[in-house]
């Protein structure tokens, strides 16, 4: 099955120019699957997906890695308690961002699938 | 996943342009250097301000002992010209008499060789390491190598350009409700260790948990730099709650000031008839400021508000005012719309975007709200609280689940099922009269008059901190 992922309004647009890009549609943007219900797709959103159990897990994994990951990192490039500081609230917020999209899309991860994405307006396949 | 993940990581780092010329550089530097010539900023106690309304009242009182410059910070043109074009434009409003009392702002100029200054031995050395970390898809452990490597000279590049910033001006005293970007945190070191003085004031809402979850997912947003920083002179939590979750993130924090944070309304009996204003007024964080647990999801948001719809137009005399944010209402009007007229709600439901905060705040009745700075400002304005959210696990503030009656008056009421929302609306709406005149009941959740702080004292003691004794300076 071909799933396209679509993130905001402006991909909504790009994937109803070629709606058959995919057979199935993730939305992670309300407005997105709005437009794309209304031209009848068949989509979800990723809050199907990403429920309660999903928002636990990732402030578990989250807050248990950031300290870790940062931990290292200040070893291994010689940052000062400041750059640490610094390097946590990022590590913190894309940790976040890699696990709200991971848990978000894990039950379509799966051999049969294809995952498509759009890329400068246009459908494109991404890598598996 | 690397193609999601990179569009809303990308955007975390967008407050800083880091691709421009040495030449745009090299303007960026005359134009800051003319700028406070022009400024005669030396002459002035300089106080570098992060745009926070609330603390603009020290500033003010400041200004009654000292002529002050008030210095903000910007990224620097995408081109040259751009960076020209900004430059003309703040030195008309210095020569123009900057009569609205504008800061002036200097650019974060710093050599772009800098962002690209990777070091791939100490990369190769981190890349072996952190594979030894345990994550749930080796897709994971791809991008936190990549986005990690990829950050370090942006990280070490942006600090100094806070640092360069704060020697070159010789700032005084630092304001910000935030140390979240590398040059506001490296700012305040600097501050720090120049002898002047630093003051954070808590960015949005942020609050104490007890419970387990919500506290591991409270702190993990507090510890982005939102609450404190270690280099604090001063900290100003707007609630006891954000004082209390303050005190687990920095050991030996300094006495807080206590100001009153948010604007009053007048409250006036606006309504007609019988009808019992509801307003909803929640946030939500878009994916590049995905905060699990706590803050809930574009989506998230817009099914809480069907639930709202469907459950108060069953509601005889109630209204529902949804107040959208004008930059994030575009993603839900047309669902929202679309929901209230298939359920033949218009009458009951208001939807607005145009009108400020505190004009809907001032004739509603009571204020549904997830996590928002708007539930502070409500509750301050002595309006009751219903805790909202679509996910129904996260409750900002203590609150309530039964209720309101004459043995359970509270301020701040929650609902952890949807069916009981009617029930518990009706009983505000009961005992609206009696939950506002039991004043008591705000104690524990606001600062009360008494608590605030004399801002005369604390300004005063702002500049002998700063050692910044006569006029002469």
């Amino acid at each position: 099955m071909r799933i396209a992922f679509i993130n905001s309004l402006s991909e909504a647009k790009a994937a109803l120019e070629a709606p058959n890009c995919a057979e199935g549609f993730v939305c992670f943007c309300p407005a997105a699957l709005y437009e794309l219900n209304k031209a009848g797709l068949n989509c979800i959103s990723n809050a199907d997906t990403y429920k309660s159990l999903s928002h636990a897990k990732n402030a578990y994994l989250t807050s248990r890695d950031a300290d870790l990951i940062s931990d290292l990192a200040q070893q291994e490039y010689h940052l000062n308690d400041g750059e640490t500081f610094g390097l946590k609230a990022y590590v913190i917020n894309f940790l976040s961002v890699i696990y709200y999209n991971y848990f978000s899309i894990r039950q379509f991860i799966s051999p049969a699938n294809t995952y498509i994405i759009i890329k400068g307006n246009a459908p494109y396949q991404a890598n598996n | 996943m690397q193609h999601l993940v990179s569009d809303t990581v990308d955007k975390f780092n967008s407050y800083e342009i880091t691709n421009y010329s040495l030449l745009n550089y090299y303007v960026a530097k005359a134009c800051n250097f003319a700028t406070a010539k022009i400024q005669r900023i030396n002459k002035k106690f300089r106080i570098a301000n992060n745009g926070i309304s609330a603390l603009k009242q020290i500033i003010a009182e400041i200004n009654t002992q000292h002529e002050v410059a008030i210095l903000s910070t910007r990224k620097m043109g995408r081109s040259t010209f751009q960076t020209l074009i900004l430059f003309i434009r703040n030195i008309a409003k210095i020569l123009s008499g900057n009569k609205k009392g504008k800061s002036i702002f200097y650019f974060r100029a710093i050599n772009p060789k800098q962002y690209k200054n990777r070091d791939l031995k100490n990369d190769a050395e981190f890349y072996s390491k952190i594979s030894g970390l345990k994550f749930p898809s080796p897709h994971v452990l791809a991008l936190v190598q990549t986005y990690v490597a990829d950050y370090i000279p942006f990280l070490k590049a942006n600090s100094e350009a806070g640092r360069d910033l704060i020697r070159r001006f010789n700032v005084k005293l630092l304001l910000t409700d935030h140390v979240i970007y590398n040059f506001l945190r490296a700012g305040t070191e600097e501050v720090s260790k120049l002898g002047g003085v630093n003051i954070i004031i808590n960015q949005g809402s942020h609050t104490y948990q007890e419970d387990k979850l919500s506290k591991i997912a409270a702190l993990l947003w507090a510890k982005t730099g939102r609450v404190v920083s270690e280099n604090a002179t001063y900290y100003t939590p707007k609630l006891p709650l954000t004082e209390k979750l303050a005190q687990e993130l920095v050991k030996n924090l300094p006495e807080p000031i206590k100001l009153d944070p948010y604007k009053k309304v007048v409250t006036t009996n606006k309504n007609s008839g019988n009808d019992f204003y509801v307003l909803y007024a929640g946030n939500y964080s878009g994916p590049d400021f995905h905060m699990p647990w706590c803050t809930e999801t574009p989506t998230e948001f817009l099914y809480a508000i069907y639930e709202l719809i469907e459950e108060i137009s069953k509601m005889d005399n109630f209204k529902l005012i949804i107040k959208l944010k004008v930059k994030k209402a575009h993603i839900h009007l047309d669902s929202i719309k679309q929901k209230i007229q298939s359920l033949g709600a218009e009458n009951k439901v208001i939807i607005d975007i145009h009108s400020s905060f505190l004009s809907v705040l001032e004739k509603s009745d009571l204020v549904i709200c997830n996590l928002s700075a708007a539930l502070e400002e409500a509750i301050y304005n002595k309006k009751p609280l219903l805790l909202y959210s679509y996910r129904k696990k996260y409750f900002h503030l203590p609150c309530s689940f039964l209720p309101a009656s004459k043995s359970n008056l509270s301020y701040v009421y929650g609902i952890k099922d949807k069916s009981n929302i009617c029930q518990i609306i009706e009983s505000i709406k009961t005992y609206h009269s009696s939950i506002l005149s039991g004043t008591d009941a705000l104690k524990e959740i606001t600062w009360q008059d008494e608590d605030f702080s004399d801002i005369h004292s604390v300004a005063k003691q702002i500049i002998k901190s700063c050692n910044y004794g006569s006029k002469t300076h």
